[in-house]
């Protein structure tokens, strides 16, 4: 019935194929963004290319530094290689390819990037540490993130609430990511004792 | 221009479903699962599991024993380390750096001391395995034809807890690094000197204990089993890759990473892709190679996988830096 009204309605289906095709194209551009790279700089789920003509697949030897785990296909002349393991922002890394190609070559190949995160997280990172009201605030990785507390007496919910109030004013959330409270020794009450204090 | 628009109009409608399908269970997250781990406890330093269920770990000095049954049992002030579980999970080993100890899953209670035992050992349902520097020239030590042994090298020996004797299995170099796989009843040898794996089968039945090896092109460090099919770990150039035996020869997985980081569920290798940024992906590794990320970890999540273990088909341990995470897949 669909076919027949098409058939009977010759702009409708220009216009439907029209809305197929454009769909095919962004979903094509959509795909090769989120796979394309080899550029200086990279972060979250970006992958690395490098061309590796007439590879034989079982004979790559990928090293990386610093070491990271990572994933890789083969397509044609292409080695794309993603990291599958937690890379250290504003940090250089080295891949280094040997294989044998198909005469029988033993050939190598490499390249580097510098990776960094992306967003507001990038800002917490690069930031030595945000003083809160009684605690220090960092960020040790992506997902780890830090409250230092240096005054003596201080409630710990009362840290975690506002470490997660910093959390979320850039823009993460803190039930997805780990948040540890460390004291002090001062903070703790078992630090040095003060040499003025008066011999009783 | 003759156009066949009835041609026409069948493609484009079936573009069109594929195109808004597509993108409709995208949108409502049906190509992928999501779930959640639980934290089972932080400060984990090591854990360990059986191949029916019984897992092992420590924490703060304590020994948490998970019983198949669903039953945990602690042991307090445990201070060793190197834990491994025998096949069913009856038998315990770990080490204090001295002597290597044999403990009982059940009781808690230590069955077996062995005295100037090198480095890891393994507990077996039958004995145990154990390195010593030394040779032991006792006259229950016998070699791999049953004979007294009375070598001073290093050695592999293997204790069978029935009759208390100890074969002398095989002469270990410092290059060479032996592993137990219970899945798959095998040993593998590697040598980095001579670039080189040798997988044996394991039969404790008989003195000589090794037997089939395979030689393998390359150095092999560890092993697991999906189904049917035998993973490897091979170190080149200081990384760890994936491979699998097919037919006797290896076949390169496309990934690089320690095997203990990975486990297998439905016929697969599975690893933990913790690249992403607000989610740990997971992905399988079959005989085909890489496959597309189809389960997605959400909420609180754990970071830097150093070892999954196995509960049960679906059921899995995940020992991470931030503690150990169970995770249904």
């Amino acid at each position: 019935m669909i076919l027949e009204k098409l058939r009977n309605n010759p702009r409708l289906t220009i216009q439907l194929f029209a809305v197929a095709i454009v769909l095919l194209v962004f979903s094509t551009v959509l795909n090769s963004n989120k796979n394309n790279s080899g550029t200086d700089t990279f972060s979250g789920q970006k992958n690395i290319t490098l061309k590796v003509p007439k590879a034989v697949p079982d004979s790559l030897i990928i090293s990386t530094s610093p070491i990271f785990d990572l994933t890789y296909s083969v397509d044609g002349e292409l080695l794309t290689i993603k990291p599958i393991s937690l890379l250290k922002h504003q940090s250089e890394y080295v891949i280094n390819v040997k294989y044998r190609d198909a005469n029988g070559q033993d050939l190598e190949a490499s390249t580097g990037f510098l990776y960094e995160e992306s967003g507001k997280v990038a800002d917490l990172l690069e930031s030595n540490s945000i003083h809160g009201s009684v605690f220090d605030f960092s960020a040790e990785n992506r997902y780890t993130f830090l409250a230092y507390v240096t005054i003596p007496d201080t409630n710990e919910e009362d840290v975690r609430k506002e470490a997660e109030d910093i959390l979320r004013s850039y823009g993460i959330d803190p039930n997805s990511v780990e948040l540890k409270i460390e004291y002090s020794r001062s903070a703790r009450g078992d630090g040095v004792e003060d040499p003025f204090s008066p011999v009783l | 221009m003759n156009i066949d628009l009835k041609k026409i109009s069948i493609l484009s409608v079936g573009l069109v479903v594929i195109v808004v399908l597509w993108i409709l269970l995208g949108r409502l997250g049906l190509t992928t699962k999501e779930i959640s781990p639980r934290l089972v406890s932080e400060n984990v330093s090591e854990i360990t599991s059986s191949e029916n269920g019984v897992s092992a770990y420590t924490s703060n000095n304590n020994l948490h024993l998970l019983l198949n049954s669903g039953e945990e049992k602690i042991v307090n002030n445990f201070t060793l380390f190197g834990l491994g579980l025998s096949q069913s999970g009856s038998y315990l080993s770990a080490s204090d750096g001295d002597s290597c100890q044999i403990i009982s899953a059940s009781s808690a209670e230590v069955v077996r001391l062995e005295e100037r035992c090198s480095s890891v050992m393994w507990a077996s349902d039958n004995g145990y395995y154990f390195f010593r520097d030394n040779g032991d020239s006792s006259e229950d030590t016998v070699d791999a034809y049953g004979e007294p042994s009375d070598s001073e090298d290093s050695y592999l020996f293997f204790t069978n807890l029935q009759d208390n004797k100890t074969s002398s299995l095989l002469e270990v170099s410092i290059d060479n690094q032996v592993s137990i796989d219970w899945t798959t009843k095998k040993m593998l040898i590697a040598s980095y000197l001579q670039d080189a794996s040798t997988l044996c089968s394991i039969d404790e039945s008989n003195y000589t204990v090794i037997k089939d090896c395979l030689e393998i092109d390359g150095v092999a460090t560890a092993i697991k089993q999906a189904d049917k099919t035998t993973f490897l770990e091979l170190n080149k150039s200081s990384n760890a890759f994936l491979a699998k035996i097919d037919n006797g020869n290896i076949k390169m997985l496309g990934a690089s990473t320690d095997i203990e980081k990975t486990n297998s569920t439905k016929g697969a290798l599975f690893i933990f892709d913790e690249s992403s940024p607000n989610k740990t992906s997971f992905l399988s590794l079959n005989a085909d190679g890489k496959k597309a990320p189809k389960t997605n970890i959400t909420g609180k999540r754990f970071h830097g996988v150093k070892k999954v273990v196995k509960v049960n088909e679906s059921k899995f341990l995940v020992l991470a830096e931030n503690g150990l995470w169970e995770v249904e897949l």
